[in-house]
Parts: C-alpha cells; structure tokens; sequence
C-alpha cells in the first residue's frame, strides 16, 4: 500500500475519514495533515470518493409483493418446524406435564391387571385356572 | 405446531414488527451483492427465514439492523456468492497504472482541482457502476460504511473479520472507486486520455 512522506498507512486515513481515530493517533494526523501534501491528498481522495458513494449510491426500495412472499414462508416456517425445534416443544414444559398425566392415568387403569402378574392364576372365563406339572388345569 | 403456538404467534409479530421497517436497505443492499434482482429476492427471503429461526437469540436492546445485516452478509457469502456470475471485470493493474500515469504528469494541487470538476460532471449511474464493478469483499465493506454509516466495530462483527481488515478493504474499496471513476470521466472525455506506452 502506498504511502506519504510521514509514512501514515492508507488503512490509518480511511480510520481519520471515518471519524474511527480518537486521541493522540487523530492529533497525530490532524498535525501532519498541514504538513504533508501527499497525505492531504490521500485525505482529500478517500474523503471525497466516501462522500460520493454516500450522496449518489442508490439502493432500490424492495418490490411490493416481497412482503408478503416473505410473510408466507414465514408462516410456513411456523407450520412445519424443524426436527430439533419440534424435539424443543416436546420438551418444553407444559408437554412434560400433559405426558406425565398420561402415564398416572395409563397406571390406573392397568393397576389390577398388573395385580394379577405375578399370582399363577388367573381370571378367564369366570373360571380359576391353576398350573400343575407344566399343565393348565381348571379348577 | 401443538405447543406454545399462542408464544410463537406472539414471536412472529413482534419479529415482523421490527424486521419489517429494514426491508427496503436489505433488499437494496442485496441487489448490490447478487446484482440481480431474483437472486436479491431470494436472498432477503433467506435472511428473514434464518432470522426468524435465531430471533430467540437475538439480545433486546441491542442494534437489529447489525444483527439481521450480519445474518445477510453471512447468507450471502455461504449460498449466494458461488452462484453470482462475475460481471465484466476491470483490469486494475491497467486502470492503476493509467491513474499512476496520469498522477506523474499532473502536480498534486491540479489533481485535486481535476478530480473535483471530474465528479460534479459524472452521473450518479456511474456512481452506482463503479461500486457493482469493485471487488465484492471491498464493495461489502464500503457499503456498509459509506452508504448504512455502521462503524468499523459494527462492520468487523458483521462480515466477521478483524478491524485492521476493515480499515484495509476499505481504503483498497475507495482506492479502485476513485480509479474507475477516473476511467470513467475519461471514456466521457472529461479528462484527456493518456497514452499508456
């Protein structure tokens, strides 16, 4: 990169365009600013192109049906979310709270059936069942 | 979705409400990127879905339009930038040395005087032209400074470099800027052309 006479880098003047130096790094510059031609004019180049590009840099205004594409795949997005954002609302809070719900109301219901596991009979028919040698005698 | 639809109704307003206002510099600055305007559509729709998709992240209090123009940049560097065909390119070396050229004959105080009158004559098109043709890492930057004001700590989040590149990409950016519009104003005839023997 190029340099003036007091050998003040061209990144450090864009830093002094922009209003980016403070202190004894700005006083710096502003003293050699009188002294310096060269860097004046480096001052002077960066200062007006910056100025231009502010003043005659037109940025087109977004089409008018942009919004609304926009505001569909954003609904979209809401509709159809992501797998680790569906693992995120499974887990939220209330979730937690409904599931543990169904597992005291699936207990309830399977309680006597679950009474009746480990006993060797059984309620079928009406009738009691009994295991005798490996056979299935009704009693 | 079953759960929490009312919080993520409540999300998606609040979110339109501040994103919304910013669309028109987006979508400007996005047809500055991809230079044409399909591909600026589409990128702005990204950057508002990904936005969108972090805005839980996003701090309250701090600077939105930094936020969501880092999110663009991003976008735009990881999807976009592969896809854009380069433009006619100018051969800088051969633009560069004509300005050099021009800069050994004249004195310093005639420069500045020239450059002056040279850029009250050109049009703003040319102007605009002169930022498409830049390389795209400087045009970004000079963007974001010249045109959206960010400040250089803002820039350096945003495209995710250190400061020092900030200050070089942007003296470099002004620095082809100023040589194209010199090459300009004397395709225009405003300046003498220079024989480059």
């Amino acid at each position: 990169m190029k340099q003036n006479e007091t050998n003040i880098p061209s990144e450090k003047l864009a830093a002094f365009v922009d209003n980016e130096l403070m202190g004894a790094e700005r006083a710096e510059i502003e003293k050699r600013l009188d002294q310096d031609s060269e860097l004046r004019e480096g001052f002077n180049a960066q200062k007006q192109v910056k100025n231009l590009v502010h003043d005659c840099v037109v940025l087109e205004r977004a089409p008018v049906h942009l919004r609304s594409r926009i505001r569909r795949s954003l609904e979209d997005a809401q509709k159809t979310p992501g797998f680790f954002n569906l693992l995120a609302d499974i887990f939220r809070f209330h979730a937690a709270k409904s599931l543990l719900a169904a597992a005291v109301l699936l207990l309830l219901v399977t309680f006597p059936w679950l009474q009746n596991m480990g006993s060797d009979t059984d309620l079928f028919n009406g009738g009691k069942y009994q295991i005798v040698e490996g056979k299935v005698i009704c009693v | 979705m079953i759960w929490g639809k009312k919080n993520e109704q409540e999300l998606r307003r609040q979110f339109e409400k501040i994103a919304y206002q910013h669309m028109d510099i987006l979508y400007g600055t996005a047809l500055k990127m991809t230079k044409d305007p399909v591909e600026a559509e589409d990128l702005v729709q990204d950057t508002y879905l990904r936005a969108y998709r972090f805005f839980n992240k996003f701090e309250e209090g701090t600077n939105f339009k930094a936020w969501i123009f880092k999110i663009l940049t991003n976008t735009f560097i990881n999807k976009y930038r592969k896809k854009v065909k380069q433009p006619l390119q100018v051969d800088f070396e051969k633009v560069e040395y004509l300005y050099a050229d021009e800069q050994a004959a004249n004195k310093p105080d005639n420069i500045r005087h020239i450059d002056n009158e040279i850029y009250e004559k050109l049009f703003d098109d040319k102007i605009n032209n002169a930022l498409e043709n830049i390389s795209e890492d400087f045009r970004i930057v000079v963007l974001l400074c010249d045109v959206h004001g960010f400040a250089y700590k803002e820039i350096s989040k945003i495209i995710n470099a250190p400061i020092g590149t900030v200050m070089s990409r942007l003296s470099r950016g002004r620095k082809q800027l100023q040589t194209l519009l010199l090459k300009y104003a004397e395709q225009e005839g405003f300046i003498k052309k220079r024989s480059t023997n």
